[in-house]
């Protein structure tokens, strides 16, 4: 099928089978390897890109649900070649031990910042709840969250 | 792999007409896209239906209101008329998996999943849901119980489309709660909706559909005669926790955690009467 979507802005348009997997048409047809492939099954997270504002796991949604769709994937944050202020503040506070969970969890904390700029930690906690990170390392992603709210970037 | 993909209300049924008995609708595909992996479905066709803008509309239609099968969970949640007049709906979307799960999976799909552990299930049965069904050749109308026929299997041909979902005028309190083994991303254990209509301090009647203790959605009737015309005293309640217990010991099957869904229906009972009051 012949699909046709906005990816990070710029408007996409390729031939495809209707059952790709969004994220195998990130990693596989587009090298854009920014996006993990963790479980597969939508318990873990790695995955996560925002469509038409809403985090969803790119594991879970097909070329055929895509066509006029707006994806954001990590590799679209970066600002005129510079990484944009959650990427910078997650180094900074070292939210990121193995970096596996490191994109997926970036793109959940975004959508929810675009939804919600002034998040109380109970927010960031349930957004993040679908976002595994095995090295265990959540007190610094709540704190980089917070951090990037109060700088008031994302 | 074929795709059907109507971007028309107008464009569904000549779509319908092309599926055969392989051919499977998607809505998020949280669902389905899961056992094509797994090798359960191999669909020839993928009709996706999120394009027509109808089917992903929350809208009061005279007293009634209509659920687009393509809402998702986190739409429904949301929707100010759910929260306010259908608040076990909103309950149960807003347990769902995870946000991501619920930024993508749709009522349609929990329907047509037909999961004895279905969240949306049992309180589409508290209020008496209505689906709205289109074929190849028309709509029909039929109450959620007609079409959902056992685990993972509606009373649906392959080529007919739950469009919409109805839910009749709401009256009383309703509720839902449900019990998981992890505080999110759960596959509901026991999930319990709750309608009370009162009677100044007295229960003038009580619906009670329980999820995820049988196939469907079972509807615990020993309950509701139980309380009618009682008050909603600890006691009470107490008693109405011990009538799901019994039931679950006679009818789950040992392998179905049965123990712990005996042991745990009581603090399910409490916090679905405690969430009756929205306080
Ligand atoms: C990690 C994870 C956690 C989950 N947690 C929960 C949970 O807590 N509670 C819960 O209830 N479920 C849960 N689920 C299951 C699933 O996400 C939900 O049932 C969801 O509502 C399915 O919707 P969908 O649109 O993604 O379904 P899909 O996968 O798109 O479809 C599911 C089935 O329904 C059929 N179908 C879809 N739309 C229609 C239609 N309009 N007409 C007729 N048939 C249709 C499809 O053909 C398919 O057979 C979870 C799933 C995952 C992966």
């Amino acid at each position: 099928m012949r699909l046709s979507f906005i990816l990070n802005g710029k408007r996409k348009v390729m031939e495809t089978e209707p059952d790709r997997r969004l994220l195998d048409l990130l990693r596989k047809d587009l090298h854009m390897t920014g996006t993990k492939e963790g479980c597969a099954e939508g318990e873990c997270g790695a995955c996560t890109v925002i469509i038409n504002g809403e985090a969803v796991h790119s594991c879970l949604v097909l070329a055929c649900q895509l066509e006029g769709k707006e994806v954001l994937t990590i590799e679209g944050l970066e600002e005129n070649g510079e990484l944009s202020a959650i990427q910078r503040i997650f180094v900074e506070e070292t939210a990121i031990q193995c970096g596996y969970c490191t994109t997926g969890m970036i793109m959940s904390a975004k959508a929810l910042l675009m939804h919600n700029p002034n998040p109380t930690e109970k927010e960031i906690r349930n957004a993040l709840s679908g976002n595994i990170c095995r090295c265990s390392g959540y007190t610094q992603i709540i704190r980089a969250v917070k951090r990037t709210a109060a700088e008031g970037g994302c | 792999m074929e795709s059907l993909l109507p971007k028309t209300y107008e464009e569904i049924p000549g779509c319908l007409r092309q599926m055969t008995e392989k051919s499977r609708f998607i809505g998020g595909g949280t669902d389905l896209i899961i056992k094509m992996r797994m090798g359960l479905a191999a669909p020839d066709a993928i009709c996706y239906l999120g394009y027509v803008r109808e089917l992903k509309e929350i809208r009061r239609e005279e007293e009634w209101l209509s659920i687009g099968s393509c809402a998702t969970m986190t739409e429904i949640e949301q929707d100010p008329e759910v929260r306010e007049h259908y608040p076990a709906l909103m309950d149960a979307a807003a347990d769902v998996g995870s946000l991501q799960i619920r930024n993508n999976g749709t009522i349609g799909g929990n329907i047509g999943n037909a999961s004895p552990a279905g969240d949306l299930l049992p309180v589409l049965y508290l209020y008496d849901a209505v689906l709205e069904i289109m074929g190849p050749d028309g709509v029909r109308r039929a109450g959620i119980d007609e079409i959902l026929a056992g685990p993972g299997r509606l009373n649906l041909a392959c080529n007919e489309a739950i469009l919409r979902i109805l839910l009749p005028p709401s009256t009383g309190y309703t509720s839902f709660v449900k019990l998981g083994s992890r505080k999110k991303v759960t596959i509901s254990r026991i999930g319990v909706a709750l309608r009370i209509e009162m009677d100044g301090d007295y229960v003038k009647e009580m619906k009670m559909m329980v999820g995820a203790i049988g196939i469907k959605p079972v509807r615990l009737e020993k309950a509701e005669e139980f309380i009618k015309g009682r008050t909603l005293n600890e006691q009470n309640i107490l008693d109405i926790a011990a009538i799901l217990s019994d039931y679950i010991r006679e009818h789950v099957a040992k392998e179905f955690d049965r123990d712990y869904k005996v042991f745990a229906s009581r603090g399910v009972v409490m916090d679905a009467f405690h969430r009756l009051r929205r306080d």
